[in-house]
């Protein structure tokens, strides 16, 4: 087991009456990456915020084994993060903001690094008021990269790239993850946090409502497969008198439940003289275990209207 | 700490109006003193001489505003995040800021001062000497004295500002307080001598203590404020201490 680059205790936020982070704790190793996921206003950026000392919290937050208060967080020198939104000052060149948080020695060096390492060779000496949405979050990024942190603090980091700076993004991330470092990402786009989490922890109302793999997530997920026969009305009517849970009203889809199924399900069909022309396999992605967990009743619900 | 004033120093100096701010006061400086040559009815030398060639209260409002801008410009472009999650606790991001506007607020009175006293030699050096009679010394320790006690009553207003920008968290709160103060003096003097005159204790109000510069090159104004030059010293210094500490108070406990 890796090492715990992050532990939070009981993490508890309120503003005001409201209570919005409800005795959270995870871990996050070294050379892992951990996925928050969680709906709009689920706790995923306070908790983020909380972890960064920028906003005040109970519970226990510790770095690389030194404990981390809103007070004091000399630690946080080995965190680099982007929450929310890039933070840019208009009036300063790309290159000129990663020289202001650029410390100990090599920065020139470090910055050429990671000016390389995202590809933003050709705008970094230009004022980040003429930046687009993507530019500014690719300095953003860079900017939590920066001064080789142990641990990185990534709030929607695909947030306004396209498909080239996305991917770089992410071979940067994998990249960094297997030289050690240890990352929390929190995303909407899971189909992207599919392709980088290997840890999963989903929040609602703020409240930790699974942390598991993202293996152990999308095993435990439905499977489907979807069959074309010369006689689909038919197919319909023989694989349900099978027993086999039928899903979609056009299609002949049969939620399957282990590997033996679908030889299961052919045969049954050539049995029946349905001869398949075709056969589509289909399983449930990262969105669909997640909306199933955030919203459990209306996913049975969806179910029961098939 | 050094890290953060350099933090501070750097995002200063790549501002483009810390550099035309500069360029401006100097021109008002060199502009006005060429002009107690040309015009010496309208614009007499050895008056304008003392507020450094009138560039004096433009600084005052160009203070003002790098002040107010400091501390509102980071909740404005959402940069306070980074400024935070460093190592380094909110007391001293907020020292390195103050630091930094002392530091600005110091460059500015010297570089002005010393170009007073180049426009003097150039421009108007045959209309009066440093060491002619002033309102109280000779010029130049009148001279030196307005400065140092300006100076002082401007960290007042500064002080204010500060703390303004932090409660309100927004450049145009903070430096309308600031501009309002520094002009209230000359608007509601009249008014403050009466309230002072029925009522001792308004003399403890911080806009008596704006007097302090007038005062020094007045001593008989002691009559209207009830207040020793050393009481108008100490008070400045007590008021600066006092909204430096309510603000303070404040930035160490803002949540993002």
């Amino acid at each position: 087991m890796a090492e715990a680059v992050l532990t939070v205790k009981n993490l508890n936020k309120s503003f005001g009456r409201k209570q919005v982070l409800h005795k959270i704790s995870f871990s996050c190793q070294s050379g892992r990456i951990v996925g928050l996921v969680g709906a709009n206003g689920a706790g995923k950026t306070t908790i983020m915020k909380a972890v960064l000392s920028l906003t005040s919290s109970t519970g226990e937050v510790t770095i690389d084994g030194q404990k981390s208060t809103f007070d004091h967080h000399p630690v946080l020198d080995e965190v680099g993060a982007l929450i929310e939104y890039p933070s840019i000052y208009p009036f300063m060149t790309g290159r000129d903001h990663l020289k202001l948080f650029a410390i100990g020695r090599n920065k020139a060096s470090e910055i050429d690094d990671v000016i390389t390492a995202l590809n933003m060779g050709n705008y970094i000496d230009t004022k980040a008021r003429s930046y687009s949405l993507g530019m500014k979050q690719k300095l953003g990024v860079a900017m939590a990269f920066l001064n080789n942190p142990k641990f990185v603090i990534l709030d929607e980091p695909m947030n306004g790239l396209d498909p080239q700076a996305t991917k770089e993004l992410r071979d940067l991330i994998i990249a960094k993850r297997d030289e050690g470092v240890g990352f929390l990402i929190s995303s909407h786009i899971l189909s992207e946090l599919q392709k980088l989490a290997e840890d999963l922890i989903i929040i609602d109302h703020g409240k930790i409502v699974q942390e598991t793999t993202m293996d152990a997530l999308l095993k435990s997920n439905n499977h489907f497969v979807t069959v074309t026969t010369t006689d689909d009305v038919k197919a319909k009517q023989v694989l349900a008198d099978a027993g086999y849970k039928l899903v979609g009203d056009e299609e002949v889809k049969i939620q399957t439940s282990s590997d033996d199924d679908v030889a299961n399900i052919l045969k049954t069909l050539n049995d029946n003289q349905l001869p398949v022309t075709d056969v589509q396999h289909e399983d449930e992605d990262l969105e669909g275990s997640v909306l199933k967990l955030l919203d459990p009743e209306d996913q049975e619900q969806g179910e029961k209207s098939c | 700490m050094l890290t953060l004033y350099r933090q501070e120093s750097f995002k200063l100096l790549k501002k483009k109006s810390t550099m035309w701010i500069t360029i401006f006061l100097a021109a008002v400086t060199l502009g006005v003193a060429l002009m107690g040559r040309l015009k010496p009815a309208l614009f007499p030398a050895k008056q304008f001489f003392q507020s450094n060639f009138l560039s004096a209260p433009f600084l005052v409002l160009f203070m003002i505003a790098a002040v107010a801008s400091t501390i509102t410009m980071e909740t404005q472009y959402g940069t306070i995040k980074s400024v935070l999650s460093q190592r380094y606790s909110r007391t001293q991001v907020l020292i390195s800021k103050w630091l930094v506007m002392l530091t600005y607020s110091i460059y500015l009175y010297v570089m002005t001062s010393v170009l007073a006293l180049i426009a003097k030699a150039i421009f108007v050096n045959s209309k009066f000497s440093l060491t002619d009679k002033g309102d109280v010394h000779e010029i130049w320790q009148d001279w030196l004295v307005t400065l140092g006690s300006n100076f002082l009553t401007v960290w007042l207003l500064l002080s204010l500002v500060f703390l303004m920008a932090t409660l309100f968290k927004s450049s145009a709160a903070a430096i309308s307080i600031g501009i309002i103060g520094y002009f209230a003096l000359s608007i509601i003097n009249g008014f403050l001598v009466v309230l002072i005159h029925l009522y001792e204790w308004v003399k403890w109000n911080p806009l008596n203590f704006l007097n302090y510069p007038a005062q020094l090159n007045n001593p008989s104004l002691s009559q209207i404020t009830k207040l020793s030059t050393t009481q108008l010293f100490w008070g400045n210094i007590g008021y600066i201490a006092l909204f430096l500490v309510f603000d303070w108070l404040l930035f160490r406990k803002r949540n993002v």
